[in-house]
């Protein structure tokens, strides 16, 4: 996916327009279970067109405000207002999901909280003060409060109660269940960015030995969907074993202490299992009721002027 | 949870997932009107194909007001079928799908399960013909192997023969139809299961998960780490096509199959200073022109 695609043929530009089309669809869906119109969805949408125009540039012409009008198709009202009233965005840290994801990770892969045979120790919540959970996410996030994240990891069952004052942790993952949490809302965006990311880098042709892990397994020609929960089983099994020796892998590699102060990038990997949707058959007018037309009698019945 | 926290939480969002999106569209000259004209459309498909939320069919009024959109623009989209960009699939699928029957079809495989190397057209049984023809009947040959051949996955050996050296297929043009139809398929697959996950109806989650270096890596070790999830998530995929291979088969009832797979990517993000729009555009030439 380049960021560059113009000279596209009119195959790839229809190809292109329905690939949005496609992508656009599960995220719309999300957006109207929770109440987020067109229009917000299209205040939001111009505000990326325009920052992408203005942030993602490529060439040397310089950049005016009206060349972004041109590029965006925007007029030049809409692109001041946006510019200038640079609105402040909504800035969101880290949401206590994913401080609890690296609680987790760092519960089972620091040595400092693994007994023997890298099983994680049993932690109290505030003593001894160097290997407690207090200390555990205060490594994480200083900032973050210890007693919602234990709250929220007890909630997603990923540590439980070990007698009276004990936690153990039983799960490497964290996984959120149940009503839309602003862990998922994250993930679903991070998810989404990371993996265009890797599929505009590998569609950049300048490179074309390093592409970017990403690779698919899928059935061919689908398989029996009395076999699917069979299929989610084992690979959700083979997934956690794997994901496990990244895990390991990178709690080996790079960890802080081992790797000096050099500059450092987000890196990770995302394993997902799709299941694509029936082929939408039905025309959209099949599926609304018939057209009310204002019948004849009512016309007659309207007062006249 | 605060409700309007929660809204900031999804508006970040969206506006992070449509930053590719939009620059995607940019680099082809696609103007956000254009964009909008197709955003409406799906606001109106989506409202109708997967539900309002109220019993039965809804009306036109009902699906204007779930979505904010005008009633007229909502006839427009529902009357004129030509309103919303329609599929046009290529034939991107039937390479990967030969090298996957090539590599776990007993048939096209030799001693230790190595696929065996093929002629073009004979013998007519175990052939490039043959094997193609398994997966598409009416598909061209010809063009499936030209296809391999260009990608590297299948390699001439000596004057008749094909080898194949890999059991991925890797597309060439970053600017073909084929690689915009694989780009818009992966990442609808990946957001139809988050937005699945999200979904407080499904109480059984789908396969996501991900694992990320805390504090990030040092970027000298990337390409190391690069090189060691790419053999472990071959190994992962390597076991799960030899779980489904044996549910491929054309003799199974075709009917009641669902099209499903598993995707492995590995991320790394360029960390982008967050400047205002304003001072990058001074910086560029034009304060306001």
């Amino acid at each position: 996916m380049p960021a560059d695609v113009h000279g596209l043929s009119s195959g790839a530009r229809k190809q292109l327009i329905y690939a949005v089309r496609r992508v656009l669809r599960p995220i719309v869906r999300l957006l109207l279970r929770v109440g987020i119109s067109f229009d917000e969805f299209a205040d939001v949408a111009r505000g990326a067109y325009i920052e992408s125009a203005i942030r993602d540039r490529a060439g040397t012409i310089p950049l005016t405000r009206e060349r972004i009008g041109f590029i965006t198709g925007m007029s030049r009202q809409q692109i001041d207002s946006y510019i200038d009233n640079e609105r402040p965005r909504p800035r969101v840290g880290p949401s206590l999901g994913r401080v609890a994801s690296e609680v987790l990770h760092r519960w089972h892969t620091d040595p400092h909280y693994l007994g023997p045979y890298r099983i994680p120790l049993e932690l109290e919540f505030d003593v001894p003060q160097d290997r407690c959970i207090q200390s555990l996410v205060q490594q994480v996030n200083a900032k973050a409060s210890a007693g919602k994240v234990l709250e929220e990891l007890l909630r997603a069952g990923s540590v439980t109660y070990f007698g009276e004052k004990h936690y153990r942790a039983v799960a490497r993952w964290f996984i959120t269940s149940g009503y839309l949490s602003p862990h998922q809302i994250e993930d679903f965006g991070d998810a989404l960015a990371h993996l265009s990311q890797t599929l505009e880098y590998n569609g950049n042709l300048t490179d074309t030995e390093n592409k970017r892990l990403e690779r698919s397994v899928f059935a061919d020609k689908g398989i029996p969907r009395s076999l699917l929960p069979s299929f989610e089983a084992h690979a959700r099994a083979r997934t956690l074993q794997f994901l496990e020796e990244i895990d390991d892998w990178l709690a080996r590699s790079a960890s802080a202490e081992s790797s000096g102060s050099g500059p450092r990038v987000e890196t990770g990997v995302n394993v997902f299992l799709y299941v694509e949707p029936t082929p939408d058959q039905e025309r959209l007018s099949a599926l609304v009721q018939p057209r009310r037309e204002i019948s004849a009698l009512r016309i007659s019945r309207l007062p006249a002027r | 949870m605060n409700s309007s926290y929660l809204r900031d939480y999804l508006v970040s969002t969206l506006r992070r997932a449509l930053r590719p999106i939009a620059r995607l569209l940019i680099g082809a000259g696609i103007r956000f009107d254009e964009f909008a004209h197709l955003a409406r459309g799906v606001y109106v498909e989506t409202a109708i194909r997967d539900g309002t939320g109220t019993p039965g069919m809804p009306s036109r009024a009902r699906i204007a007001a779930i979505a904010g959109i005008t009633r007229s623009q909502v006839d427009n989209y529902i009357d004129n079928e030509g309103a919303l960009a329609l599929e046009d699939p290529t034939l991107m699928r039937l390479p990967a799908e030969v090298l996957q029957k090539w590599h776990s079809t007993p048939e096209y495989a030799g001693p230790y399960g190595i696929p065996l190397e093929l002629q073009f057209d004979s013998p007519a049984d175990r052939c490039i013909r043959s094997l193609v023809a398994l997966v598409m009947p009416d598909a061209d040959p010809r063009v499936a192997l030209d296809e391999l051949l260009v990608t590297g996955a299948v390699v001439p050996s000596g004057e008749r023969h094909f080898r194949a050296v890999s059991r991925s297929f890797m597309m060439p043009d970053p600017a073909s139809p084929e690689v915009i139809e694989h780009v818009g398929r992966i990442l609808s697959r990946l957001g139809s299961t988050l937005e699945y996950n999200t979904d407080p109806r499904h109480s059984e989650k789908r396969l996501e998960l991900r694992i990320a270096a805390d504090r990030g890596l040092p970027v000298e070790l990337v390409p190391e780490f690069e090189k060691y999830a790419r053999v472990r998530a071959t190994d992962l995929l390597v076991e799960l096509d030899n779980w489904l291979s044996p549910y491929a088969s054309d003799e199974l009832d075709s009917a009641n199959r669902v099209d499903t797979g598993v995707n492995v990517f590995l991320y790394v993000e360029s960390p982008v200073p967050d400047e205002p729009l304003a001072s990058l555009l001074a910086r560029a030439g034009s304060a306001r022109g």
